[in-house]
């Protein structure tokens, strides 16, 4: 078909130098691989419509972004579509807040993957800002969490042309957990800032502190468990409280949010995935290198990965908070419960380096800041 | 490099090694399906990553034949050879036995272990008298989380009938018998392969055990706020957008 006398002649190519040191960044790995993470599948376009992996990843105000969303070895081998979805979006006057939406959906449900993505979808809309306009602490998050839900049943009704499906039974055909939270772009002057983290079912979130340690914002599953469950809460039926969590970070911090797929293997955040998942991600990787992380290969552990990370300049440039003229940057983190508001568990928080993350895990949501 | 959190999915078959299996060449086919299970967990690398497969047979009395292990890496499968009577006292026993020894090794390693599953495959009825046997039954399954009496570590079975077995007595060993972790029974006509329907039987398993399920959620449509809101949300569900593409 082409013109022989358009096609310019073959030109050899230049030599390179033989040990151009490119490291590979596709093939991540932690301990044993397994045979399963090398599974090649039918490519996911094909299974059903949505690609393998969502990649996403941009800065916005101070905070860097890095967002995967992976299909898991089960998935591919089996030829079916990824059902975790994840999402990000601006909100609040000046776009103030960073909007996170990571969903996992269930995967006895055939349509789970629907869910997942409405669940993200209806958290952080693609093309209109979410309906975050007010202070995060003064949202009202039983109502955000109930409109969701009954977007989910909405839809299983609709795919399944069953008008009158009730949700219990929708759940059947399609359910999804969610971890949402909103994080403000900018820190506050003694340059910590407080993220509201909303989970709903077992879609984690974890600060990863100062790059060395995990603390836990949500609950660490099958914590005490014999037998390992795999069984969750996932909308459309709601958990019996919507819990919210106010979570302080500082300078250097990180706030990241997975699906079990990752959340599974991190465990409780002290061994050999969480120590290699903290070296990778103490700072921000690029784009491609954070889904692969994402992507590691470990025996066993075959579902779907989604994360989110939310990164934190590692030093504060604001105002100086002790006034003392240099306009130095302040290079250290403010002292734990030191910034935001009254606990309203009346609790001490969290001491760095252990425990939980959270500050406050409430149903009634955390007292707005300052 | 640890083995912490890798998830291990235990399986047994509990083979019944009395005489009566040498009729009709069960034994052969039972001696066949090792190999065969193996390629399948082979062929399927989601499966066999997570599958350690333990063999017991049983029949005056009971013996591990194969501990809990990766298949793939057994050069050398074990034949077994049929001996007396069919004991499910003893069965049933030694599986709850070997259940906990293996738990207590792979919890030792670090592995996150998942809810245990045997195939019990036998082509008769017991021996043992009716109360003994479902003595050891209950021994094996029954387990009350709010008290803690039981065994925790209960299996999923499922039986396998083949040739001319009491199919009602098999049957009786399902467990669980309802629920979302409902377990079959599967009954093999003559030159049925049980090696196949088995090997067929362990990615539902995966599928069914490991994968993520619903749990029993709280509330219901008529409690709290998120409730109202999800309600209010229905009733004015009429040009409500869900947005997907």
């Amino acid at each position: 078909m082409s013109d022989p006398d358009l096609v310019p002649a073959a030109a050899p190519l230049p030599a390179l130098e033989p040990a151009a040191e490119q490291p590979d960044a596709g093939v991540y790995s932690i301990g044993d691989r397994g045979m399963a993470a090398d599974v090649e599948g039918l490519p996911a376009l094909v299974a059903g419509g949505q690609p393998d992996a969502l990649v996403d990843a941009g800065a916005v105000g101070d905070l860097v972004v890095r967002l995967a969303s992976v299909r898991g070895a089960g998935h591919r081998y089996d030829a079916t579509v990824r059902q975790d979805d994840a999402g990000v979006a601006v909100a609040g006057p000046d776009g103030s807040w960073l909007v996170v939406a990571v969903a996992d959906g269930v995967s006895a449900g055939r349509l789970s993957h629907l869910a997942a993505r409405a669940v993200v979808r209806g958290a952080a809309p693609p093309r209109r800002p979410p309906r975050c306009r007010r202070d995060p602490a003064e949202l009202d998050w039983d109502e955000i969490i109930g409109t969701l839900a009954a977007q989910v049943l909405l839809l299983a009704r609709r795919e399944s042309g069953d008008e009158a499906l009730e949700a219990r039974d929708a759940a059947r055909v399609m359910a999804s957990t969610v971890a949402l939270a909103v994080v403000p772009t900018a820190a506050e002057a003694g340059g910590a800032r407080t993220a509201t983290v909303v989970p709903v079912g077992d879609t984690s979130a974890w600060v990863l502190r100062a790059g060395t340690t995990w603390e836990p914002v949500t609950a660490v599953k099958n914590a005490g468990e014999a037998v390992a469950s795999s069984a969750t809460i996932a909308l459309p039926l709601l958990p019996t409280e919507v819990a919210t969590a106010a979570v302080v970070l500082g300078p250097g911090d990180a706030l990241l949010f997975m699906t079990e797929g990752v959340g599974d293997p991190l465990g409780d955040g002290t061994g050999e995935v969480a120590a290699t998942l903290a070296a990778w991600w103490a700072a921000p990787p690029s784009r491609w290198a954070f889904a692969a992380q994402v992507d590691f290969g470990r025996r066993s552990h075959t579902d779907d990965r989604s994360a989110v990370g939310v990164w934190l300049p590692p030093v504060h440039r604001g105002s100086p908070a002790t006034g003392d003229g240099t306009g130095a940057a302040v290079d250290a983190p403010a002292p734990p419960g030191a910034p935001a508001g009254a606990d309203p568990a009346g609790g001490d928080g969290a001491a760095p380096g252990g425990g939980s993350a959270a500050r406050a895990v409430t149903g009634d949501g955390p007292e707005p800041a300052r | 490099m640890s083995d912490e959190g890798i998830q291990i999915l235990p399986f047994y078959l509990v083979a019944d090694a009395s005489l009566s299996m040498q009729a009709d060449g069960k034994m052969d086919t039972l001696n066949d399906l090792l190999p065969q299970l193996r390629d399948e967990l082979v062929r399927n690398p989601v499966v066999g990553d997570m599958v350690r497969f333990g063999l017991l047979d049983f029949s005056d009395d009971a013996s591990v034949v194969l501990p809990l292990t990766d298949i793939r890496q057994v050069e050398v499968l074990p034949l077994l050879a049929p001996r007396g009577g069919t004991s499910f006292v003893a069965a049933f026993t030694a599986l709850k036995a070997q259940i906990e020894a293996d738990y207590a090794q792979l919890k030792a390693d670090g592995f996150t272990i998942k809810r245990t599953t045997a195939v019990f495959l036998s082509d008769g009825a017991p021996t043992d008298d009716a109360a003994a046997w479902q003595q050891a039954f209950a021994a094996l399954t029954e387990w009350d989380p709010e008290t803690g009496q039981g065994f925790r570590l209960f299996p999923n079975l499922i039986p396998v009938g083949i040739g001319d077995c009491d199919r009602e007595t098999l049957k009786a060993l399902r467990h669980r018998k309802e629920g979302e972790a409902a377990m079959p029974a599967l009954f093999m006509a003559d030159g049925g392969n049980p090696a196949k329907a088995i090997a067929e039987l362990i990615p539902l398993l995966i599928r069914s055990i490991v994968n993520s399920s619903l749990a029993q959620a709280g509330a219901t449509a008529d409690q709290g706020a998120a409730a109202k809101a999800m309600a209010d949300t229905l009733a004015n569900a009429e040009g409500f957008d869900v947005e997907l593409d």
